[in-house]
């Protein structure tokens, strides 16, 4: 049965906690027998953590220099059978070259974005996002969920301040705030807001038959 | 007079507005100086500083990137010029460009008739130096590759280790830069514009043995006339050497691997917070506390200087 690859992008500037979501991600939403690979575009201080003797999860880190083209996209698609994509984007390019390949004529036969997440380090948003705006604001406006990290460190105006930035910014994002991107477990509503559990199950074992 | 412009660039967070309040509160910038702002970050040079200081401020568009380019602050820089006719014009730019753009600028076009490229600094923040240059395009290593002088921020929180391997990086990108690897909290603003404004002191400064050469030419003591004719080796890093290790190494001068070794000076950082000055001649050194510089600098003065080994010795 012909399926299409399930894409999710994981956006943000540099030490925003991406990886350390794309971990969280792996523990809660996958199930027995998925095939993921992740795309690292971007590589940080944290590091993927995934149990290398499931077979299923796959990882591959691309420099600085290399970029993701549309036959690369297709040889990995073809050298591991992923039901699921999940790219770290490299913070520092503009995300509609990714949104760009995605839509192309061959790509969109084999693959669709489910997903885009942008985090951002609250401590930094101001500076960051006035500074480089033409970089950062394309993946905040296009993503569906966004996640504000390490409150801890700043005061609930400022987080005020932040989200009213974003809305402005993005009109239909999921916003949540968290105050520490090492307690995702305990702070992110999970079960309503991701892809798992029974309804994906389902969906995974119509795909397999 | 040619305007004298300083550039301090650097990723955003790096410290370039922190460096350049520092250089105001200790009366560096007391002439006609006027800052041009390409980035707008959680430190800013405020109203009260500049009031006191006698400086002004232009702010360039609402710091996107594209407005780094050569159209925004050429036209930025001739407006300066003119309202306020300026003895000193300090550039903060934006901390994604690149500084070859910058440079462009003032040195192609009819600016430079009347500017003078004075510091050309790039700041580098230590703790995240390995992180960005893994992750960062052309303009990260663009600003380290054209500047005079890299600044290290936040080096009170690395080990010397760390600092020596920053070091070793920045060498391989830019190999004639000087590099600050000491915290700024024990510089002061002169220390830090003597290195940036190359004023080769080390040869002029350390002078404790007063007794007279028999090598003429050393009674002076101007850095030109000694290199007229002698060799010099210069060696500068975040390196600690200790009292007993100096007195130990100092001594091996003497040994012709090294070439004809005739003097040698140095300031050293022998300690967290020690530091002293140190004059060798053939058969005798004398050292002496002193206040902290930017880094550790000996030179050597000789000839047929065995510059490999040189540096093998104190590297070692």
């Amino acid at each position: 049965m012909h399926f299409r690859v399930e894409v999710e992008l994981i956006t943000g500037f540099i030490s925003s906690g991406k990886t350390k979501f794309i971990n969280y991600l792996l523990d809660e939403t996958w199930i027995e027998g998925e095939r993921i690979l992740i795309i690292q575009c971007e590589k940080g201080n944290t590091e993927i953590m995934y149990n290398s003797a499931n077979n299923c999860i796959h990882k591959k880190s691309l420099s600085s220099e290399e970029g993701l083209s549309i036959n690369k996209i297709k040889s990995l698609i073809a050298l591991y059978s992923p039901h699921r994509i999940i790219i770290e984007q490299n913070g520092t390019e503009n995300i509609e070259g990714l949104l760009d390949l995605f839509s192309s004529k061959e790509l969109i036969k084999l693959c669709t974005i489910t997903t885009i997440f942008h985090m951002i380090d609250g401590a930094t948003y101001d500076i960051f996002y006035n500074n480089m705006a033409s970089i950062l604001i394309p993946a905040l406006s296009m993503s569906n969920m966004i996640l504000i990290n390490n409150t801890n460190s700043i005061s609930k105006a400022t987080i005020s301040k932040i989200k009213n930035s974003i809305e402005k910014k993005n009109l239909d994002g999921f916003i949540i705030v968290i105050s520490d991107i090492n307690r995702l477990k305990e702070e992110l509503p999970g079960d309503k807001l991701l892809d798992k559990g029974l309804l994906k199950k389902v969906r995974f074992f119509f795909k397999n038959i | 007079m040619a305007i004298q412009l300083d550039v301090f660039s650097g990723f955003l967070g790096s410290g370039k507005t922190t460096l350049i309040k520092k250089l105001i509160e200790e009366r560096i910038y007391n002439a006609k100086a006027v800052i041009i702002e390409n980035e707008f970050g959680e430190v800013s040079v405020d109203g009260k500083i500049l009031k006191d200081s006698n400086l002004n401020v232009k702010e360039l568009s609402s710091g996107c990137i594209c407005c780094s380019l050569s159209g925004d602050f050429k036209k930025a820089i001739q407006e300066v010029i003119e309202k306020y006719s300026p003895e000193r014009i300090i550039i903060e730019p934006s901390g994604v460009g690149k500084l070859s753009d910058i440079l462009k600028v003032v040195k192609e076009s009819e600016l430079r008739s009347v500017i003078n490229l004075n510091m050309l600094i790039t700041i580098v923040d230590g703790l995240k130096f390995h992180l960005y240059l893994a992750n960062f395009g052309d303009f990260y290593k663009n600003q380290i590759a054209n500047c005079k002088t890299v600044i290290i921020s936040r080096s009170q929180m690395l080990s010397e280790k760390k600092l020596i391997e920053i070091s070793k990086e920045i060498v391989k990108i830019n190999a004639s830069a000087n590099i600050v690897t000491t915290p700024w909290d024990k510089l002061s603003g002169s220390n830090i514009v003597d290195a940036a404004e190359q004023r080769d002191i080390i040869l002029n400064k350390v002078n404790i043995i007063k007794k007279p050469q028999n090598i003429g030419v050393l009674r002076k003591e101007s850095a030109g006339s000694a290199r007229d004719v002698f060799d010099s080796w210069g060696f500068e890093s975040p390196r600690i050497f200790n009292r007993s290790t100096l007195e130990k190494i100092l001594p091996r001068l003497e040994n012709t691997i090294f070439g004809n070794v005739v003097r040698a000076k140095g300031i050293v950082k022998t300690g967290q917070d020690t530091w002293i000055q140190f004059d060798y001649v053939p058969g005798e050194f004398e050292v002496k506390a002193t206040s902290p510089d930017y880094a550790t600098r000996i030179c050597v003065i000789g000839t047929e200087l065995n510059k490999g080994s040189l540096s093998q010795l104190f590297s070692d």
